[in-house]
């Protein structure tokens, strides 16, 4: 991390409100952007923003470990999940096809699709499996992550993703009409 | 041909595909007011200032509690020494800071390179000012009044606030390096 960075932190930490506002204008972009995966612009905007002050009240957490970008990043998409828990989505339903999922991990699709395409297809998937397919092919968590952003159990984070993974393909496979493998 | 789709989303900038979402104008200002809500109490060290005025209000408010009770004060000389002194100590808190705050004023004026910013915190100042020079009106009516004394107190100490916060960003912009660390 660049000293002048580490230097906003620290000031940060002691409460200086400069330094806060200097993070904010570094990083506020980039992780509006990343909200806006999630949700509509107003609503990215407030989860962005209500991140930062929670970075801000837990900055003695930050464990210099990790860069301060994936620390805040990560709050803002935990800040985003609990937005739409607010509207009432249930990402932990279980029904009677939960399964011990057999490790068919292919997301193979054609070759001629583009990344465009393929995230049309993704915002076209039910949220529960839309947020856990984002969390793991855009933020590039693994399921012990998103269970954790998710609060729930490894067994479901794994269910969700694949069944958005195969809906995902079969959407890609209709709108696209290419075959999946 | 086939493709993984995990190879797509691997190597490229990770904001290319939805759009540039723009932040709306007043953000900014949204957050600043966020801030300070949030910071209702922020904790700050506790300045020679901080200090200074507690001593000030245990002073006024010993100095008003001996002259509001009459029987403890019989002699009219005593009555008229300790309305002095009221004014007298509001006046040397005033002085103190009003030194400060010019003081912070010329390094403010020696730093800011920006005229703009420049003409805007005069402008909040005389604001600051003229509110405090109608405080001062309602304090000659009625000296008794702690609200407000803490008032202008507290109207000193906001200007001289803001223009140690003002420099402290100006600090920190020109020390800003260019080695920004990567988000991803």
């Amino acid at each position: 991390m660049s000293k002048h960075l580490n230097q906003l932190i620290s000031l940060s930490k002691k409460g200086n409100e400069t330094a806060m506002l200097q993070l904010y204008d570094r990083y506020g972009a980039a992780m509006f952007r990343i909200a806006n995966r999630y949700l509509n612009e107003e609503d990215a905007k407030d989860a962005m923003q209500e991140g930062f002050l929670k970075a801000f009240k837990h900055l003695d957490h930050f464990e210099p470990t990790a860069t301060f970008g994936a620390w805040l990043k990560r709050i803002i998409i935990n800040q985003c999940i609990d937005m739409l828990k607010k509207r009432q989505l249930q990402f932990t339903e279980m029904d009677a096809e939960t399964l011990l999922v057999l490790d068919d991990d292919n997301w193979k699709v054609e070759s001629t699709l583009t990344k465009k395409e393929v995230l049309a297809s993704i915002e076209r998937l039910p949220m529960k499996y839309r947020v856990v397919v984002k969390l793991y092919l855009l933020e590039g968590y693994d399921h012990d992550e998103i269970s954790h952003i998710l609060n729930m159990p490894i067994q479901t984070s794994r269910t969700h993703l694949r069944r958005g993974r195969l809906q995902l393909q079969d959407l890609l496979k209709n709108t696209y009409n290419v075959t999946r493998y | 041909m086939s493709q993984d789709i995990r190879d797509l989303f691997k190597s490229d900038a990770p904001d290319d595909y939805l759009g540039s979402h723009q932040l709306p104008e007043n953000h900014r200002e949204e957050f600043i007011q966020k801030l300070k809500a949030s910071r209702a109490r922020p904790q700050r060290k506790l300045n020679p200032f901080y200090l200074f005025k507690l001593a000030a209000m245990l002073v006024l408010f010993m100095a008003l509690a001996f002259w509001l009770w009459p029987s403890a004060t019989p002699k009219a000389k005593v009555y008229v020494a300790q309305k002095l002194s009221v004014e007298a100590q509001v006046e040397t808190v005033e002085r103190q800071y009003l030194a400060s705050i010019d003081h912070e004023w010329q390094r403010f004026l020696s730093l800011a390179k920006d005229e703009q910013l420049v003409e805007r915190y005069r402008k909040k100042l005389k604001d600051l000012d003229d509110d405090y020079q109608s405080m001062t009106k309602q304090f000659k009516a009625n000296q008794h009044n702690v609200i407000v004394i803490e008032s202008l107190v507290e109207n000193l100490q906001t200007r001289l606030r803001m223009l140690k916060e003002i420099q402290v960003h100006i600090t920190i912009l020109n020390e800003k390096t260019t080695t920004d660390e990567a988000v991803f």
